[in-house]
């Protein structure tokens, strides 16, 4: 039985998350062996976990400049609002 | 101004959270949302939850760890918000028709997945590309974009988001899947078919 393009997908994404069988793995590498859009979409997918954990979950890489930094009237304002609030 | 000095130790107290970490949260937040009024009322509202709420914070990560996940999901949420228009796989159930509709019958694409230029790994160094990421996010369902970032952010393992998220480990993985698949589409329309017409 050969394995579907939706279902290797699958195996792709399941393969981040855990550690996939012995006859899922089988299944998935002979797939991709003939499957360049599956190829194509499983680095993809590890692009985009890369580029969400660089990007989204680590700032420290955007701070490079003092145009980065909350202007004195910014800051004063949210201390007044936090005074405020709480 | 007197200094307020608690059995805390200073780097938790709230009161010194604006003085050391604005300055982060503001670049965080640029990053995210790329105007700066925008990005200081995410500051501020990220600032006031916490301050609000502190005993949510579990002490797993450090507090500047903390707030940068308050903040993007209140980013995130902001997007939601505005998109509301563009949302073209905002429920679960348009979502699973959605990522369902990218194979045949059979199996097969539909639209196979295209090349994302010869150098891929270069979009991690555009700022730009940060703005369409969280954008794609935000169309995702909540919960799912909540598996999502679980999944990213914390590295949790399937049984542990489907622990939060109180829905089965299995319901994760395809959850997870979908997520993937249509961040997969979203960011290929939206930044790579963009750069067909770069030269406008």
């Amino acid at each position: 039985m050969t394995t579907s393009c939706r279902k290797a997908t699958q195996l792709i994404s399941a393969a981040m998350d855990r550690r996939l069988s012995f006859s899922e793995n089988v299944a998935l590498r002979f797939h991709l062996v003939i499957c360049a859009s599956c190829q194509r979409y499983r680095r993809q997918l590890a692009l985009i976990r890369a580029a969400v954990r660089r990007h989204l979950l680590r700032v420290d890489d955007v701070i490079d400049s003092a145009a980065q930094m909350l202007s004195p009237q910014a800051r004063q304002r949210i201390k007044q609002e936090i005074q405020k609030g709480t | 101004m007197p200094q307020r000095r608690d059995l805390q130790p200073a780097t938790t107290d709230p009161a010194n959270w604006l003085d050391q970490h604005g300055d982060y949260l503001f670049a965080g937040a640029m990053a995210l949302v790329g105007r700066i009024d925008v990005a200081e009322d995410l500051v501020q509202e990220t600032l006031l939850a916490a301050i609000l709420h502190p005993d949510r914070f579990e002490g797993r990560s450090s507090v500047r760890t903390w707030l940068a996940s308050i903040m993007r999901h209140k980013a995130i949420d902001r997007l939601r918000r505005l998109g509301g228009r563009g949302q073209d796989h905002g429920t679960e159930e348009a979502l699973e028709s959605h990522v369902d509709g990218q194979f045949s019958s059979e199996g097969k694409w539909r639209v196979a997945p295209g090349e994302w230029g010869a150098d891929p790994q270069s979009i991690l160094q555009r700022a730009e590309f940060r703005a369409v990421l969280a954008e794609c996010v935000s169309r995702l369902p909540p919960r799912v974009a909540d598996a999502f970032l679980l999944a990213e952010e914390r590295q949790l393992g399937a049984r542990n988001i489907a622990d939060v998220l109180g829905v089965t480990a299995t319901n994760v993985g395809v959850m997870l899947y979908r997520a993937r698949t249509a961040l997969r589409g979203c960011l290929e329309e939206r930044w790579f078919g963009r750069k067909d017409r770069r030269d406008e």
